[in-house]
């Protein structure tokens, strides 16, 4: 019988090759982390070959244990966002595609960063959801085969020095604007009721965009996300957006109005402004030339 | 003792059964394995000049990207320019360090090759006549990136997009050659008669050998293979009899090699179907465009897929819209997102 366990490992041990598909995981894999300590967790995919072009991942952790500071999606391979990272509760959402696919080893998705809040244990762990999913790029958006490991962090008690920051570092570090991108004015019957609106979307290589400031009245910045319903459907403003990164680094860019249209007052001034001019102008060389003939005269 | 030697019995069979999985699996396993790389193992290198390590397809590297100091900007040997003097080392102070991509491979004669930068349109450029196209992309900071390309042959098919996505390293020259641009497809019918010929044609790099691909629609099983070679100007055609297949749905794509081993991403899928009976011909009332359906991703129809189709996306995400519902699943969700990327062109 001991021969038909052995054989029976064997073919154990060899099953995973049978299956191939894509890997999400965490990197670093494990480590161990003081109260306090702020820590970085990347959330990468192992592609295996595959060309996929979509991703959601869902993630759970251990709330009672670590706290979220900040999710980032800056160096991601993902560079269209379905929705911004975000987080409630024990639950972490990342969901987003790469136009023209991806295909690699190491590709990271987003970056999360914990802080260590309360050592109710001596572990805490970050597991991948069920329904986190990976769709392949081939035009029909087939789901690909996913294998999740999550990971499980050593929690220590308070270190008798300074805690830890490694996001800090990272925030300190940046002094790299986002990337230049374009501001597009579109109009279409099919949404927001044929109301102009604007679209945008950059990326940035260090921290990730924090979010964008939009300013079509010349005054206020107000916070917004591609696609902004104009406010001014006259179009008589220029319009500009704003990226911010996580460390406050911004990119400007600017749509001039393509209705521009000079208030009256302007017109009226700069006509005023102008009237006076001339007959400045003309009131100097006319006295010029009186004087000239005065001395003419003289002469 | 019985119960012993029905036990061991059981046992047998059971371990027969694993057996026979197991070599099914692994068949299947090297199956997956030959398709999967022969669909992406594509021939692209990445070089970094200007790191000071001399990689493959680099003559030297000084640790700068400047030409003139004996080792060029693009990290090739220069030779000392005459008049005895030899080659002047470029003073520190002098030497300019900046991050750069360059990015070089085939496509078709004279197509026109559109760049895309994560996502965004950057630049558009054109091929010579021999298909070699080369473009240098500056003003880059550090950083993960995806660059995609595509391409339009002369008669305005697009292939699919080929994306690559690598670190860029700072004051470095990445350089990505051997870029090969998948061919363009077209079928001259979609409907045919069994035994009819169905022309299939394309462009892609001039004498290169076009591989096509046949598979059952229903259950995307390849059927078929077979190899044309492109002309001198870039143009391929392969005449398939019909009568080689059953009736039904099926799917063809097509890949390329050059002569210099390099090797392809898949072109468009495109679909045909062979029928058995030739159904009567009636005459065709003028078809209406149907509104509900924007093909290819293209929401506002305007022969491009970019921000504002995802914008479009976006607004009737988890809601029904016949023209965002890419897969007519009733929902506009992760899939139509998924082929949206697929058609994606900046």
């Amino acid at each position: 019988m001991k021969k038909y366990y052995f054989i029976i490992f064997i073919i154990l041990l060899f099953s995973p090759l049978v299956s191939k598909a894509a890997i999400l995981y965490l990197s670093p894999e494990g480590g161990e982390y003081h109260l306090g300590d702020v820590f970085m967790v990347g959330v990468k995919i192992d592609t295996e070959g595959e060309y996929i072009n979509t991703v959601q991942v869902d993630l759970n952790f251990s709330a009672d244990i670590l706290e979220i500071q900040d999710l980032s999606e800056g160096n991601s391979i993902l560079s269209l966002w379905v929705e911004k990272p975000k987080y409630a509760d024990n639950k972490i959402f990342f969901i987003g595609g790469i136009p023209g696919g991806y295909e690699g080893p190491d590709g990271l998705i987003g970056t999360i960063v914990f802080r260590v809040k309360n050592p109710v244990r001596n572990y805490a762990q970050v597991l991948f959801e069920k329904s986190s999913k990976v769709l392949l790029n081939d035009g029909k958006g087939t789901e690909a085969k996913i294998v999740a490991q999550g990971e499980i962090f050593n929690i220590l008690p308070e270190r008798l020095e300074e805690p830890e920051n490694e996001w800090q570092k990272n925030l300190a570090q940046d002094k790299v604007s986002p990337q230049s991108f374009k501001i597009e004015l579109s109009q279409n019957s099919l949404i927001f009721d044929g109301k102009y609106f604007i679209t945008f979307s950059t990326t940035d290589k260090q921290t990730g965009i924090d979010h964008y400031e939009v300013m079509e009245d010349r005054k206020e910045w107000k916070v917004g996300n591609s696609p902004y319903v104009l406010e001014n459907q006259e179009l008589t403003n220029d319009i500009k957006v704003k990226a911010i990164d996580k460390a406050g680094n911004y990119w400007l860019e600017t749509l001039k109005a393509p209705n521009k249209t000079e208030k009256k007052w302007e017109i009226i001034f700069l006509i005023l402004i102008s009237m006076f001019i001339i007959i400045g102008i003309g009131w100097i060389i006319r006295k010029r030339e009186l004087k000239k003939r005065l001395k003419d005269e003289i002469q | 003792m019985e119960k012993l030697r029905k036990f061991n019995y059981l046992c047998k069979i059971f371990i027969i059964f694993l057996c026979l999985g197991l070599i099914s699996g692994i068949v299947f396993y090297l199956n997956v394995s030959i398709v999967k790389s022969a669909g992406i193992n594509t021939s692209v290198t990445i070089t970094a000049c200007g790191n000071n390590i001399v990689e493959s397809g680099e003559g030297c590297d000084d640790g700068n990207v400047v030409s003139g100091d004996g080792c060029s900007s693009t990290c090739q040997t220069e030779v000392a320019p005459g008049g005895g003097g030899g080659y002047r080392p470029t003073p520190y102070e002098e030497v300019v360090y900046y991050t750069r991509v360059i990015l070089e491979g085939k496509a078709y004669p004279d197509a026109l090759i559109t760049i895309l930068k994560d996502g965004q349109f950057l630049s558009i450029i054109q091929a010579d006549s021999q298909a070699d196209f080369k473009v240098e992309i500056k003003d880059l900071t550090p950083g993960t990136y995806t660059f995609g390309l595509w391409a339009e042959d002369k008669n305005g098919i697009r292939s699919p997009t080929f994306a690559i996505t690598f670190y860029i390293a700072p004051a470095v020259t990445t350089v990505v050659s051997g870029i090969l641009l998948p061919p363009t497809i077209k079928l001259l019918k979609d409907i045919a008669l069994k035994g009819e010929t169905i022309d299939i044609s394309g462009q892609a790099i001039p004498n290169g050998r076009v591989n096509l691909f046949i598979y059952s629609g229903k259950l995307l099983k390849e059927v078929f293979q077979d190899s044309a070679i492109a002309d001198s100007n870039g143009n391929w055609y392969y005449l398939f009899d019909s009568a080689k297949l059953k009736e039904g749905i099926y799917e063809v794509k097509a890949r390329i090699s050059s002569q210099q081993g390099l090797l392809s991403i898949f072109s468009k899928v495109l679909s045909f179907e062979i029928i058995s009976v030739k159904p009567p011909v009636l005459p065709k009332p003028p078809v209406p465009p149907i509104p509900g359906v924007c093909p290819n991703a293209d929401l506002n129809k305007d022969n491009r897929v970019n921000l504002v189709d995802f914008s479009i996306l976006l607004y009737w995400w988890g809601r029904q819209n016949d023209c965002a519902d890419q897969n007519s699943n009733g929902i506009v969700d992760l899939i139509d997102f998924s082929i949206m990327l697929y058609y994606w062109t900046g």
